[in-house]
């Protein structure tokens, strides 16, 4: 945990944390990544989102988002700074405490390819439980999957049904499934919507707000139609070097109340 | 969960696993089989003569001798005169004398004329001795004693009349049907040539030859005609049964089947050797007859001292009356399996360098699907999958297809064998055992399988290193 980041920031106090992530002088630039695509260099001074606290992300392709994303989900290491998730640094993991912290405290659900195609529905979602430690036998946990299913208004018929027969509206929905089963504390959520319709994204980000109401989330969009069901929303220029530097810190006009 | 993974992963792939499995299964089977068939041949061959210290017959070849006087295989060659023979049983260091007289078939079985110490000291396998499962050893000169196969294949019990012909072929032309003899006992099964083998009285057989050589009536073909095996070819080969006139001066001398009615003495006065009874106490008491033979193709004898073999084999090798070659069986299958040895390290290299090939194949289907698995790479790591656990993951891959393969190849090869079992020992004189997969092919299997670990590090690295650097939503 960080000194600087005070826990008499945040007026939140139930549970045992309560800043979901904070960033502290992070830069990476694509010069350290291993990928061959060109990155944006990206330099966060401050910004923390606290648990429960639904923010929206938005910025052009090319904008760093993903490489934004990559640096939150620990798949890329700052050049230098902190990144703590749930008030323990991130960044000064293993690799492997990395993989395992992701399986259990982050959800991640993508614009498109977020399942194993070849896996069924409950294939799938059990292969996040296995990935996060859980006892996959454990029948509790088949109660889980279908509650989660029920409350995404997914049929249970579909559980025994391979990834890739599903619709994608449908697939989109079981991978909120799969990134809620192990109750993760952040969410990321990148452009999931963007494969619907207008009526199944409406659908999506109710059941998604919903189900998401005690998860930290990042919702990263370029549809500013989206942008109504967040009061909280951020862009990409202010974590690149050529705009002004920002210390995003909460403010009061936090969209989620805790619970 | 990570091999529900695995099999559903190929299961998706099912065409070049399927294909992959296939050649996975062919490699490893004839693996198998070669080994197999190796242990088979050469237990099948240990275990065919014990207890014969050394086997005696006319200067041809080691092997050659060998494989005629015990495998029933190959063309005997011209015999060794009685009276060698008579000079061999008074050898002191002789403790019992087995004389064969090769040459004639039964329905395509070799018929032996022999004497009834063949079923008192001849032994197979770990020293064990022949039985009787119907009937007994020879009562009198037309009697015959027939092997297991024999008996069930041809449908034969005691006191059933049995015809021989002449030669080693199937399809004979000449047969000795005037003199018909009758079968006195059926011995247990022995895996071993003895089986197929018909054994008749040394007298009864040199009879027949004098009825055929009488009656000169050229048969057609035996009724009852097996498809035709290795001696088919053998047709005009040179006789076994050497005639020998009364004295020794006459030495053995081969001749062509068409010859060969003109050779043996006239009527039913068989020659009279005439130095035949000097032991005559030995030989007399296991035959139900005089010996009063012209020749034989072999001898096999068992010494009181088997220190004494080595002794005895320079002795009747350097003979100059009569030449001879005497043979040590164990030495003989030693020098056979020799030969075979290399034959058998080359298939086993072979078949060993077909399974590598099949399980760098496993590997590069591996590899050639990684790109089109970046996408599921990209998810596992999303869902906390470490790169370790896409090595594993990948291996298990390849671990169960190979698992698959050995799995099918071990029944299949069982299932072959099996069926081609009758085949083998008919053809090929090779007897397998009931149980045919041994510690061996559990060996190979468990080689199989470590290879396959090795080889699908390189997919499974490949997976890792990719898994290392996949981000998020890498499209």
């Amino acid at each position: 945990m960080k000194a600087g980041v005070s826990a008499t920031e945040s007026p939140k106090t139930n549970g045992s944390y309560n800043i979901a992530i904070a960033i502290d002088n992070v830069s990476f630039s694509h010069n350290a990544a291993h990928s061959e695509r060109a990155r944006p260099f990206i330099e966060i001074d401050q910004w923390h989102l606290y648990r429960g606290e639904h923010v929206f992300l938005s910025g052009p392709s090319g904008s760093g988002k993903s490489t934004f994303l990559n640096l939150l989900s620990g798949t890329l290491t700052p050049d230098s700074g902190t990144i703590s998730l749930l008030e323990q640094p991130f960044s000064a993991l293993s690799n492997k405490q990395r993989d395992r912290f992701r399986a259990n405290n982050i959800g991640v659900v993508f614009q498109q390819f977020n399942l194993i195609p070849y896996l069924s529905v409950k294939q799938n979602i059990k292969a996040a439980l296995y990935f996060a430690g859980a006892n996959i036998k454990d029948k509790a946990l088949d109660e889980r999957i279908l509650t989660l299913l029920n409350d995404l208004q997914l049929s249970n018929q579909l559980l025994n049904a391979k990834a890739d027969t599903l619709s994608v509206g449908q697939q989109q929905r079981v991978a909120i499934a799969r990134a809620l089963i192990n109750t993760p504390d952040i969410l990321i959520v990148d452009e999931p919507t963007s494969a619907l319709d207008a009526k199944a994204r409406d659908s999506f980000m109710d059941v998604l707000k919903k189900l998401a109401k005690n998860s930290a989330l990042v919702f990263v969009s370029h549809d500013p139609y989206l942008k109504k069901y967040f009061s909280r929303h951020i862009s990409m220029h202010q974590f690149t070097p050529n705009h002004q530097k920002v210390t995003d810190v909460p403010t009061a006009s936090r969209d989620v109340s805790p619970c | 969960m990570l091999t529900t993974i695995a099999i559903e992963s190929l299961k998706r792939r099912k065409n070049t696993a399927l294909l992959t499995l296939v050649s996975i299964v062919i490699s490893v089977s004839l693996l198998l089989s070669v080994d197999i068939i190796r242990s088979q041949v050469k237990d099948s061959f240990t275990r065919t003569v014990s207890g014969v210290d050394v086997i005696v017959g006319a200067p041809s070849g080691q092997l050659n001798l060998l494989l005629s006087s015990v495998f029933n295989l190959t063309t005997p060659s011209k015999g060794i005169s009685w009276d060698s023979v008579i000079s061999l049983n008074s050898d002191p260091r002789v403790s019992w004398l087995i004389p064969l007289s090769l040459g004639d078939t039964h329905s395509g079985y070799r018929v032996i004329g022999t004497t009834n110490a063949y079923f008192e000291h001849f032994k197979y396998g770990d020293k064990q001795p022949l039985v009787f499962a119907e009937g007994g050893p020879f009562a009198h000169v037309g009697s015959a004693v027939i092997g297991a196969d024999v008996a069930e294949s041809l449908g034969y019990r005691v006191d059933d009349s049995i015809v021989i012909s002449h030669g080693l072929g199937n399809v004979s032309f000449r047969q000795h049907d005037s003199f018909p003899f009758s079968v006195a006992g059926v011995l247990e099964k022995t895996g071993t040539p003895v089986d197929k083998a018909v054994y008749v009285t040394l007298i009864g057989l040199e009879r027949a030859h004098e009825h055929a050589g009488h009656s000169g009536i050229v048969k057609p073909s035996q009724s009852i005609q097996r498809p035709s095996n290795l001696h088919a070819q053998a047709h005009a080969h040179t006789d076994g049964e050497t005639a020998v006139h009364g004295n020794s001066e006459h030495k053995g001398i081969s001749h062509e089947e068409a010859g060969h009615e003109k050779e043996s003495y006239e009527g039913d006065n068989p020659p009279h050797s005439h130095e035949e009874e000097p032991d005559r106490q030995r030989m007399g008491e296991m035959n139900v007859e005089n010996n009063n033979v012209s020749s034989v193709s072999a001898v096999m004898l068992g010494l009181k001292n088997r220190v004494t073999a080595l002794q005895l084999q320079y002795q009747l090798n350097q003979r100059s009356n009569e030449p001879v070659l005497a043979i040590l069986p164990g030495m003989a299958l030693a020098e056979l399996w020799q030969i075979m040895g290399n034959v058998e390290a080359l298939l086993l290299l072979l078949s060993s360098l077909i399974v590598v090939s099949a399980l760098i194949g496993l590997a590069t289907m591996l590899l050639a699907t990684m790109r089109e698995r970046y996408q599921e790479i990209a998810v596992l790591r999303t869902i906390g999958a470490s790169p370790a656990a896409l090595l594993i993951l990948v291996q298990l891959e390849a671990l169960l297809i190979a698992l698959a393969g050995c799995g099918v190849s071990m029944l299949l090869v069982t299932g072959l064998l099996t069926v081609l079992k009758p085949w083998l020992s008919a053809e090929f004189g090779l007897f397998l055992s009931d149980t045919l997969l041994s510690s061996n092919s559990l060996a190979i299997v468990i080689l199989v399988l470590l290879s396959t670990y090795i080889v699908s590090f390189f997919p499974a690295y490949a997976a890792y290193k990719r898994g290392l650097h996949a981000e998020l939503n890498s499209q």
